[in-house]
């Protein structure tokens, strides 16, 4: 058995970027120590009480509301609230909502479901119709509904589940796509432009790759559901996952000096790659133009035959 | 040696294979996707196996 560089015990992690074994206590400490430096660096909580937490009941998000469990259970002045949004994948969400509950109640944190059905469409029910990108709709009603959610709980900030592979992936694609003023909005710490209604997301972690998320939650024991959307395929990530993967497997650190050029790329994006921030004309959420991406989708979608009704919120 | 992906069977033979990476490679996955158990202990990709092991090939999904 191969043995951790810092103890006797056996590893159930070798890192090729650090040439460094990990027992699962050693790694434990390093994933802590990672999100609670990037949770200090970017002031993640600072000034903030109410934190909200995406948790869809996958690995990283169970992850990140556990290890900041851990980190701010002494922290009386600051609660922690999990947001959970159903976007109506059948054999799917509901089996990883099953963990998310688990999670919240196990660690006593107080939950929300919030179901694209009330907000939004079903994705199975827009499945069926006009053919979209699913990644695309999915994630334009995820992020809506998450904001809707934090505020009608009134958080200061919302914590995403993205952790280091994810936001080398989003960095590659906006690349590929020509898209510099997404890489200036898509920063760890809610973004450049700012506006009362819409809750910064914040992402704790940022700096911890994907195998070591998994790592740690099988270590601890976290529950978690461990299986890939029905419509993944679809997405451009894939392709782009796979590339980085085998670079990282070649050249070890790859992963690290992409989230380096991204944050100092951000750092010299002048202050005018932000949009300014203002209210859809349509359902009054935050939007960077006159229509937000959700009620544009929706009209869209509407025009291509697809009929369903959107009980709350104008659609 | 008996092999689970994902908590499938693998029907293929691990002749030859003598560490947890070359378990890996030959069914065409790296340790960059996947966590594997042997005998229920999570190990490294440096680990070996051997043909009285029972070992868990979990793959890192995307997205959660």
């Amino acid at each position: 058995m191969a043995i951790c560089s810092f103890c006797n015990r056996n590893a159930i992690l070798y890192q090729p970027y650090s040439c460094k074994l990990f027992c699962g206590k050693h790694l434990s400490d390093l994933t802590e120590k990672r999100v609670g430096s990037t949770m200090r660096k970017y002031g993640m909580v600072r000034n903030r009480s109410r934190i909200g937490v995406a948790v869809s009941g996958g690995k990283d998000s169970t992850t990140m509301l556990y290890i900041m469990h851990r980190l701010l259970r002494k922290d009386r002045s600051r609660t922690l609230i999990a947001i959970t949004v159903d976007e109506g994948l059948r054999g799917y969400r509901d089996k990883s909502i099953r963990c998310a509950r688990a999670l919240c109640s196990k660690l006593g944190v107080e939950h929300h479901i919030y179901r694209f059905s009330e907000y939004a469409v079903k994705m199975d029910t827009l499945m069926r119709h006009p053919k979209p990108d699913p990644c695309t709709y999915c994630g334009v009603f995820r992020r809506w509904v998450l904001n809707l959610a934090a505020r009608e709980h009134g958080l200061d900030a919302i914590a995403i589940g993205h952790n280091l592979d994810d936001v080398v992936q989003t960095f590659q694609m906006n690349i590929m796509r020509n898209e510099p003023l997404r890489i200036a909005r898509y920063t760890p710490n809610g973004g450049i432009a700012t506006c009362d209604e819409f809750v910064p997301r914040i992402r704790p972690l940022l700096t911890v790759p994907e195998r070591e998320v998994m790592a740690y939650a099988l270590h601890n024991g976290i529950p978690f559901h461990n299986g890939e959307c029905p419509y993944a395929g679809l997405a451009l990530r894939n392709p782009v996952r796979e590339f980085i993967n085998s670079m990282e497997a070649k050249y070890p650190g790859t992963k690290f000096r992409m989230l380096n050029t991204y944050l100092s790329l951000i750092d010299r994006l002048p202050a005018g790659a932000a949009q300014p921030i203002r209210k859809c004309k349509l359902c009054s959420e935050p939007s960077s133009s006159e229509t937000c991406k959700r009620c544009e989708l929706l009209s869209y979608a509407k025009c291509k035959g697809a009929k369903w009704s959107v009980a709350k919120k104008n659609a | 040696m008996r092999v689970l992906v994902d908590g499938k069977p693998l029907r293929r033979s691990m002749r030859g294979v003598k560490t947890v990476a070359g378990l890996l490679s030959a069914i065409g996955m790296s340790s960059e996707t996947a966590i594997v158990k042997v005998n229920g202990r999570i190990v490294t990709e440096l680990d070996s196996v051997g043909p009285s092991d029972r070992v868990e090939v979990i793959r890192v999904s995307t997205g959660g």
